[in-house]
């Protein structure tokens, strides 16, 4: 594994315990520029993860506590008029950051959702009539709850195609808990210092980029991507009725620039049927829209993925 | 000779009054006709023009109220040049009563300068500055008129005509016919009144009347409906009305009339008025009542139960998707598809059977597969049984 990628792993388990999938994760959005939605019932580590992060990197941060009463000005700012210069002059919100970390993103309406979707696509943000651009590297770090909470609204599917990947939380093992119960009650959490500067991310995405993938494994990416829109020509007329949407041609790129990531985080210098198969279910599971009869069985997206794999040949 | 001194006279009978009011206005007072009947329309024209021109003078007049007379204002005509204010008003007046009335005006002369006035109209709408002027009260010389009485019985004053439109007189039994009066004419707007009223003959369905007045120079323009339909079981008649009119003008007296009506009322006969179907169908020997029952039973015994079943089916569908991954892992034919049965699993336990197949694979190393099968199977039956 890179040494730097050791030693912001070290360094993040000094405030995490465990959530090895989070934590490979969101290293997996920092390297290949893609946004990530961490959805998990609330305790879980999973605001503390995405803090810890923010902190061992050495970048500007802001963090966005979304809440039902939010304004689409509140986050990506305002025109105010200065009346010594009687004229307006723009007051940035916080997403004018590198890494923002926005904290139950669904507790807030859809029309603060819209107002993400420029800046999560574009890298810019429109206040007015004038148009900014946002500085690389810009990062959304979301995390949610789950919808069958209270208070809670549903993301929508413009916006959750611009994350990159969703990834599911579920709760810590019985070792692991009792070391956060120890550490939790002795106050011994070690406290995150920043470990990588902007040059070695830079350098570290360089190393992804420079990771091989041979061309029938990318045609592997298009045929799972492609099962999911059209399930009966892979032969897989048991989820047909499963399915309401596929995945849109985002899913593709992503699924290839996380696989990369992925095979560099496990130290590889090329892409094995694996990495990708791994990174499938959080680039896929959030773009694949369950059809009525799906959900009324309590199916996830993540069975449907799990047929797809199973089908689809690997080459 | 005898048509045109009486023309001469009548001329002559137009009164002007003049007042001179503290040097600094003149006012005239002009009225068309000094002896009216009673509602016949007297036109009346104030005149007030400044004479002082150096000040600047607004004038406000106010009519008296009084019950002997009625009085709407037609028109003011202002100019507006200030120093020289002159200003007509325009009244149109019914006397309400006969012999002598007389009609009053007050008068309020605000007298300001330039420079009041300039600060007044500096303000703006949320500051708004008033206007500092010295009010001067006048009432000015009444005019005298002598009101001629109607003739005996008179209703309406001035020239109408009343009529109606009535579409059909025929109908069946309850089918309403329609019917509007309309009272349309210049002179004295009449009060509202019943044209028709109600027997034991028919049903009357009325509207709110629709009144249209306009006040003119030569009087006012009235038009008055009276929407209306009759409705009843039998053949009946519709009494008339007459109204005793007077037109001041030609000084007649005439008479608006409303015929008297018959109308024809179709009875329905006995048989179209009888059911020939019985609705609804007796009651007795109706047992649908107990097919419906059983249905909502079964439908409650139904839900009842696939509740429970749900309940159950979770651990079940668990131990046999273990059980089919198992098979499938036993049956896999090579490598590859074993490699795929594992990856379809997202478990992280099979990561060190995936990194081996894979190696094998794409690395050409050798492998014993029946080992990793078996390997796997284990780890599958420890996860069986943990659950």
């Amino acid at each position: 594994m890179n040494p730097y990628i050791t030693k912001l792993k070290l360094e993040l388990h000094k405030a995490v315990i465990g959530q090895e999938e989070m934590i490979d994760g969101l290293l997996i959005g920092l390297l290949s520029e893609g946004h990530i939605l961490i959805e998990g019932v609330p305790g879980l580590a999973k605001t503390t993860t995405v803090n810890a992060l923010a902190k061992a990197l050495d970048l500007q941060t802001k963090r966005i506590q979304f809440t039902p009463d939010l304004l689409p000005s509140d986050i990506i700012g305002v025109q105010i008029y200065d009346p010594q210069s009687q004229t307006f002059r723009v007051k940035k919100g916080p997403l004018f950051t590198n890494l923002l970390l926005a904290d139950e993103i669904n507790r807030a309406p859809s029309k603060v959702q819209s107002a993400l979707l420029e800046v999560m696509q574009e890298q810019q943000v429109t206040i007015g009539e004038e148009t900014f651009k946002i500085e690389k590297p810009f990062l959304v770090m979301a995390t949610q709850n789950p919808i069958e909470q209270e208070g809670v609204y549903t993301l929508p599917e413009a916006q959750l195609d611009r994350f990159m990947m969703k990834i599911v939380v579920g709760h810590n093992t019985a070792d692991e808990e009792y070391e956060i119960m120890k550490k939790a009650a002795t106050k011994s959490f070690g406290k995150v210092e920043p470990v990588l500067s902007a040059d070695t991310l830079n350098e570290l995405k360089d190393g992804v980029n420079a990771v091989h993938i041979d061309s029938e494994l990318e045609h592997y990416i298009i045929q799972l991507i492609s099962a999911t829109r059209d399930p009966q020509r892979f032969e897989l007329e048991t989820i047909e009725n499963d399915l309401m949407f596929g995945a849109s041609p985002r899913a593709s790129i992503d699924l290839y620039k996380a696989s990369k990531a992925k095979a560099f985080l496990r130290g590889h210098d090329h892409v094995s049927p694996s990495d990708i198969a791994l990174v499938a279910y959080p680039v896929l599971r959030h773009r694949i829209v369950l059809s009525y009869e799906a959900r009324a069985k309590g199916m996830q997206a993540d069975e449907i993925i799990s047929q797809i794999i199973k089908t689809v040949p690997i080459p | 000779m005898k048509n045109s001194l009486g023309k001469i006279k009548w001329m002559l009978l137009i009164l002007m009054i003049w007042v001179h009011a503290a040097d600094d206005f003149t006012s005239k007072i002009t009225f068309d006709k000094p002896t009216p009947y009673i509602k016949e329309p007297v036109v009346i024209t104030v005149d007030l023009t400044q004479t002082n021109h150096d000040k600047i003078i607004f004038f406000k007049l106010i009519p008296k109220k009084s019950d002997a007379y009625e009085l709407h204002r037609l028109d003011t005509k202002e100019s507006d040049t200030y120093h020289a204010a002159k200003v007509q008003y325009l009244y149109l007046l019914y006397p309400l009563r006969s012999g002598e009335i007389n009609v009053t005006f007050d008068l309020i002369e605000s007298i300001t300068t330039d420079e009041k006035l300039a600060y007044s109209v500096s303000g703006d709408r949320d500051n708004i500055k008033r206007l500092n002027a010295k009010n001067i009260s006048f009432t000015l010389d009444p005019i005298k008129l002598q009101v001629k009485a109607l003739p005996q019985g008179t209703t309406l004053v001035g020239d109408f005509q009343l009529s109606h439109q009535l579409k059909n007189h025929k109908a069946k039994a309850y089918e309403p016919l329609p019917l509007t009066l309309t009272l349309k004419g210049k002179g004295y707007t009449p009060g509202l009144f019943d044209p028709i009223r109600q027997t034991d003959d028919f049903i009357l369905f009325k509207e709110k009347p629709l009144i249209k007045v306009f006040h003119t120079k030569e009087g006012t323009a009235n038009t008055i409906t009276y929407p209306m339909a009759l409705s009843a079981t039998q053949n009946f008649d519709l009494a008339g009305f007459t109204i005793k009119a007077f037109n001041p003008k030609s000084e007649k007296s005439y008479e608006l009339t409303f015929p008297a009506q018959h109308f024809n009322i179709k009875a329905p006969k006995k048989q179209d008025l009888v059911d020939k179907v019985d609705l609804p169908k007796p009651a007795r020997n109706d047992f649908t009542w107990i097919t419906s029952l059983a249905a909502y039973l079964l439908v409650f015994v139904a839900g009842f139960f696939s509740a429970k079943i749900i309940r159950f089916t979770p651990r079940a569908k668990t131990a046999s998707q273990i059980d089919v991954l198992t098979g499938q892992i036993r049956d896999a034919k090579d490598a590859k598809e074993l490699l795929q049965l594992l990856l379809a699993t997202n478990d992280s336990q099979y990561a060190s059977g995936i990194t081996i197949l894979e190696k094998a694979l794409y690395s050409n190393d050798t492998i014993d597969l029946k080992k990793i099968k078996k390997e796997i199977s284990t780890q599958l039956n420890h996860t069986k049984e943990a659950k």
